[in-house]
């Protein structure tokens, strides 16, 4: 049981999602990965208004969220967009909102056919 | 200048409340994976070197099958096979393409958790799906199928992206 709290897995999993993504510069370096794959830390470092350091720190806290994934290849350690967690995080909230959008639709229709 | 063609490479990952044979199980016996991908049975040979396909379900055969072999085959822990998409491509793609993209999959347990990964290897720019507003390429399909192979395990139902997701 979590301490004064009613906090699931589930929800720490969301808790790290959401505060890894409200960080422009963290978004930034995952719209870097969405557009290429693979890009070493160094190469994320390119273009990046940030010191290294910084870079160093932000992924980190990507990793942690599972948004970013890597591998070690050779002396070389390649960073991946994963956006798997996003995936699970939509499909908490999508099904709700299309039946929104279903019976908003639904009435249009039995109005405009009335 | 020599131009090489470059591949690329998807990587994904995710913690599923399972056990490794259950999700090798799920991952490599097609009554499994129609509920989880879309309707694509898998068929393995249950062996390196052996064959695999993945049919596409009734009505989608358009999205064509994949056929390759399978490269290493450790139940429980990894799975590598070819997955070749080429009866897609147009002939400039083939032409660039050097051999068949690979997929391995990676189970490793971890406590009451297995982290599953999927590496996707000697892809083209071209495979990339740029519209983000749909499941196919291989950036958009592989997200959904292991969201949904993983609500699949920890939950018993898949996701169905016909009305979950339409």
């Amino acid at each position: 049981m979590n301490k004064a709290t009613s906090e699931t897995p589930a929800d720490t999993a969301a808790d790290l999602l959401f505060k890894a993504l409200a960080d422009p510069g963290r978004r930034r370096l995952l719209d870097r990965l969405r557009i290429k794959g693979g890009l070493t830390l160094t190469q994320l470092c390119e273009r990046m208004p940030m010191s290294r350091q910084a870079v160093k720190k932000h992924l980190t806290q990507l990793e942690d969220a599972n948004l970013v994934v890597t591998r070690r290849v050779g002396r070389e350690l390649e960073h991946y967009l994963n956006p798997v967690p996003i995936h699970a995080i939509a499909k908490r909230w999508i099904k709700p909102f299309e039946h929104v959008r279903l019976e908003a639709l639904d009435h249009l229709k039995s109005e405009l056919e009335d | 200048m020599v131009t090489k063609t470059e591949t690329q490479t998807y990587m994904y990952a995710t913690y599923i409340r399972t056990t490794p044979e259950k999700l090798w199980e799920a991952l490599t016996q097609g009554d499994w994976s129609v509920k989880y991908w879309m309707g694509f049975r898998v068929e393995f040979e249950l062996k390196a070197g052996g064959r695999v396909r993945i049919v596409a379900p009734k009505g989608m055969e358009h999205l064509g099958n994949h056929d390759g072999k399978v490269l290493a085959w450790e139940p429980g822990r990894k799975l590598v096979y070819e997955f070749v998409t080429t009866d897609k491509d147009k002939p400039e793609v083939t032409a660039k393409r050097n051999g068949p993209s690979r997929v391995t999959y990676e189970l490793t347990p971890m406590g009451s958790l297995v982290r599953f990964r999927l590496i996707h290897e000697n892809l083209l720019p071209e495979d990339q799906e740029k519209d983000p507003n749909t499941f196919r390429g291989i950036n958009n399909g592989w997200p959904a199928v292991i969201s949904s192979l993983k609500s699949l395990l920890e939950t018993g139902r898949e996701i169905d992206f016909k009305s979950d997701c339409a």
